[in-house]
């Protein structure tokens, strides 16, 4: 399991979790005190980050596609999920 | 141009109180959603309502995992229920003997209420800022959605919007016993290293502290209602919940109390 936490500078804690196999995302988990609207956005943003490979560019491809849709979020930046899904990406599995 | 007359400009609007109630955690949840349902089915107006939580409570952010922010075999020993909410944001203790929580139900169209999410948590929070500064406290807004004295938390807030209706809930800590606040909640390294603080406890306070006497839930609930009142603007008139609303939240309490719900993230 890939484990980060992420907490953006005057805003919100962001924790990701997800496994890693062959590149490959699954399992994705995206927690934390920050506020998105509509909320159920946020299981959506976990699909579709499953099953891609974990390449910093596909990443950042998805949650800006997903955060252009409407999807409002406070006490983070779109660029501060793809920083922390980077981070746990480089943290050692446990 | 449109001429308003002086009084039409001086008419306050008619909100609705919901007075001081005592309920379980599952019920104050299932209540407030289900005055956003019959808000947006046009069947009841504007809401302000206060309540407290028995037993005491910890809710849990829309985001938030349980195991994550809550230290569950503290809960269960202590009996302390575990709740998610509807809400984003982060986990807060409800002490029965020493919070006060609110939920605003509004048209999120409503002309006092910016549509910038940001703004609107500091129109709202100015009602429990005036409230608390008429208690004596020098409370102020402290963006996101905190309010603070002398630079400790005192009311955390948290706002949703769906079907064009808005909820704002918050607590204002009273009396919280906040050594066990911290037993309860897990908090996260990161968040501490980021306030530069060491002892996580001087983060937060309550009214008893600053005003160095013990206060009444009541005295606590008129202050607020008045802040409210003087900040947006509005009349408050007692009231109850409907026969629906009240129906509506028997029915939404089972998925309050559904463990697929609490454990949802």
């Amino acid at each position: 399991m890939h484990e980060a936490e992420l907490k953006v500078i005057g805003g919100k804690l962001i924790r990701i979790s997800f496994l890693l196999e062959d590149n490959k995302i699954s399992n994705m988990k995206i927690t934390g005190d920050f506020f998105l609207y509509p909320e159920e956005g946020i299981e959506e943003l976990e699909r579709r980050l499953n099953g891609i490979e974990a390449k910093p560019k596909k990443i950042q491809e998805i949650i800006i596609g997903f955060f252009n849709e409407g999807f409002v979020i406070i006490g983070a930046k779109p660029n501060d999920f793809t920083k922390a899904i980077l981070l746990a990406k480089n943290t050692r599995s446990s | 141009m449109r001429i308003v007359n002086k009084k039409e400009k001086n008419q306050k609007d008619n909100w609705r109180l919901l007075g001081l109630e005592v309920n379980n955690a599952s019920m104050n949840m299932a209540i407030d959603e289900a005055i956003m349902h019959c808000y947006a089915k046009g069947e009841v107006q504007n809401t302000i309502r206060f309540y407290r939580w028995h037993p005491s409570a910890v809710s849990i952010g829309y985001f938030q995992s349980v195991e994550e922010e809550v230290n569950i075999d503290f809960c269960r020993k202590m009996q302390i229920d575990i709740i998610r909410r509807i809400t984003g944001g982060g986990a807060v203790y409800h002490d029965y003997n020493g919070e006060i929580t609110y939920s605003l139900i509004v048209d999120e169209k409503n002309q006092i209420i910016p549509a910038d999410i940001l703004k609107s948590y500091e129109v709202i929070c100015k009602g429990l800022v005036a409230g608390l500064r008429d208690l004596g406290v020098e409370a102020k807004f402290s963006p996101i959605n905190d309010i603070v004295i002398k630079g400790k938390k005192i009311s955390g807030n948290a706002q949703t919007r769906r079907y064009g209706v808005l909820l704002q809930h918050g607590t204002v800590l009273i009396d919280s016993n906040i050594s066990k606040m911290f037993n309860v909640l897990r908090i996260s390294n990161e968040k501490i290293s980021d306030k530069i603080i060491k002892n996580i406890e001087d983060r937060v306070t309550n009214l008893r502290r600053v005003l160095h006497r013990k206060i009444e839930f009541e005295e606590v609930f008129f202050a607020l209602k008045s802040g409210f009142e003087k900040s947006l603007q509005i009349s408050l008139k007692e009231d109850d919940l409907t026969d629906n609303e009240r129906q509506l939240a028997f029915q939404l309490e089972k998925k309050f109390l559904d463990k697929s719900w609490i454990f949802r993230r």
